[in-house]
């Protein structure tokens, strides 16, 4: 019972903070009208083209999913391990190539013909912005994509015109949010060209205080620098976390050690443990962990916090489970697990 | 003062917040502030905050002040017209962005700031595209060397400008 995506597969995450990276770059067919105007004749043109040149053609070799052909459990599991967006999952024109190292998807037939994604784990910018570009030279050896001398790659939104790139990071900000900076520091984002939004948030709360954060402008400027940008700026929230994390603990050790632990305690006990609840006690240990309080390999939070998702849960043990039955499995996965990685601690 | 959400506590929270240049400041009890810095940040991933809720937003209120003439406009290779890419913020085709131009130049300006393509070029076809670059990354140069007065450099690269130019023209 593994997943698929890179940035949580075999738990090799070790950013605390980081939680994962990713670039995604937009293109069209020249000659094919965008997925929103095209005719189903012309969707399955690309679907058979592109996707018949990536079987054949990449290294690592890719294996592709339609969205017609699969169960919507399977694909909800997809959108959770963030191998495909929701919009995708509920296109009957839509696949998606994941490249066998769960590193590369390419989405097909979403908003723009070809959605080319890379997603790994940690701050890993360069080498998102890397295995997403050379995928894009493997196809474009191929294809023609729509391209304007000025405006650069054409796409059917003209927020993503240009680079057709959006390079974003997952950042884990619990201190900031304690400490209540966090709307202070969303909103000068802006002011880099960068846009924020809360994570795994559902009517009034972000929970687990995870935020992306990505580049808002992508024409005019160049893909590295649109990584360079982010990164600068990523790499000063992480200072403010970590500095806000250790104010938190000078102050008040003994309290966020009781959390954490009783976090651990309850995830290490609990029987019937419902998503939301799994994710707030996810996040109290990953600030354990940060804070240097808490020793457990990171991966294995980023690892569970796809696992508990109610899609992955349900296609990742191969059963289709009522909402109790999940609560279950997922106490029993969690305990399992964290038990495990903790024996080999002790050792 | 008493705090503008509950109207029961003494507000002593001054929350400014900048969203895509809109600011709004709100004067909160210290219990609300806290609820609401979630909320609002509940508020980006749902839907509240969504780009192409804001791009429609802007279209539409570009498209009051567009020429009748314009708004019926459609694109001859999709047939898709101007009110719908206000509505929808989609685009049907790569040559909407050629009959849309006029329209979309100060949209693009507003997103982008500087709607010219700066990066990678796709290596079919962009032959053009390349040299034209060259050409201008060379005048720039020349123009900074004659500025600095290193005219040996300044000589080079007027030569090398010429060369490129000729083998446009072939």
């Amino acid at each position: 019972m593994d997943c698929r995506a890179k940035w949580v597969a075999g738990g090799e995450a070790s950013d605390p903070i980081v939680i994962s990276s990713r670039v995604r770059l937009a293109r069209n067919l020249k000659g094919i009208p965008f997925p929103g105007a095209m005719s189903s004749k012309e969707g399955s043109e690309v679907l058979s083209r592109v996707a018949k040149l990536l079987e054949q053609k990449a290294p690592h070799g890719y294996e592709v999913f339609y969205m017609a052909k699969m169960p919507q459990v399977e694909r909800l599991a997809l959108v959770e391990e963030h191998l495909i967006s929701y919009d995708l999952a509920n296109k009957t024109e839509g696949a998606v190539a994941i490249s066998r190292d769960g590193a590369t998807s390419v989405m097909l037939n979403e908003e723009d013909h070809l959605r080319i994604q890379a997603l790994l784990p940690g701050l890993s910018l360069e080498e998102a912005w890397q295995t997403a570009n050379s995928c894009d030279d493997l196809l474009e050896a191929e294809l023609d994509f729509a391209f304007h001398e000025d405006y650069g790659y054409l796409t059917a939104c003209p927020t993503n015109v240009g680079t057709g790139m959006r390079a974003s990071v997952m950042l884990h900000l619990p201190a900031l949010v304690e400490s209540r900076q966090i709307g202070r520091l969303l909103a000068a984002i802006g002011q880099f060209g960068l846009m924020a939004r809360g994570l795994y948030g559902e009517g009034t709360e972000a929970k687990g205080s995870v935020f992306q954060i990505s580049n808002q402008v992508t024409c005019g400027i160049a893909e590295e620098e649109i990584v360079r940008n982010l990164k600068a700026v990523v790499e000063q929230i992480k200072a403010q976390e970590q500095a806000h994390l250790q104010k938190m603990v000078a102050a008040q050790r003994l309290k966020i050690e009781d959390r954490v632990y009783r976090a651990l305690g309850l995830l290490t006990n609990a029987r019937v443990l419902d998503s939301s609840e799994a994710m707030v006690l996810l996040s109290e240990l990953r600030l354990g962990v940060s804070a240097g309080l808490l020793s457990l390999p990171v991966g294995v939070l980023s690892e569970l916090l796809v696992l508990v998702q109610p899609g992955v849960l349900q296609t990742v043990n191969k059963v289709n489970l009522d909402a109790l039955e999940r609560d279950i499995k997922r106490g029993e996965i969690v305990r399992r697990r964290l038990l495990e990685v903790l024996g080999r601690e002790k050792q | 003062m008493l705090c503008e959400e509950c109207r029961k506590h003494q507000a002593n929270v001054h929350v400014t917040q900048v969203l895509n240049g809109e600011r709004t400041e709100k004067n909160l009890c210290e219990h609300c502030a806290q609820a609401m810095g979630e909320l609002d940040l509940a508020g980006l991933g749902s839907g509240s905050f969504n780009i192409n809720n804001l791009l429609a937003g802007i279209m539409s209120m570009e498209q009051g002040s567009l020429p009748l003439k314009s708004r019926g406009m459609a694109c001859a290779t999709c047939g898709m017209d101007y009110r719908r890419f206000a509505e929808g913020g989609r685009l049907g085709c790569a040559d909407c962005y050629q009959t849309f131009s006029r329209q979309l130049e100060p949209l693009l300006k507003r997103i982008h700031g500087t709607p010219t393509h700066q990066g990678k070029l796709p290596s079919r076809g962009a032959l053009s595209v390349n040299r034209k670059r060259h050409l201008s990354r060379l005048k720039g140069e020349l123009k900074a060397a004659v500025e600095q007065e290193h005219f040996e450099r300044a000589a080079e690269l007027r030569d090398q400008i010429k060369r490129v130019e000729q083998e446009e023209v072939q």
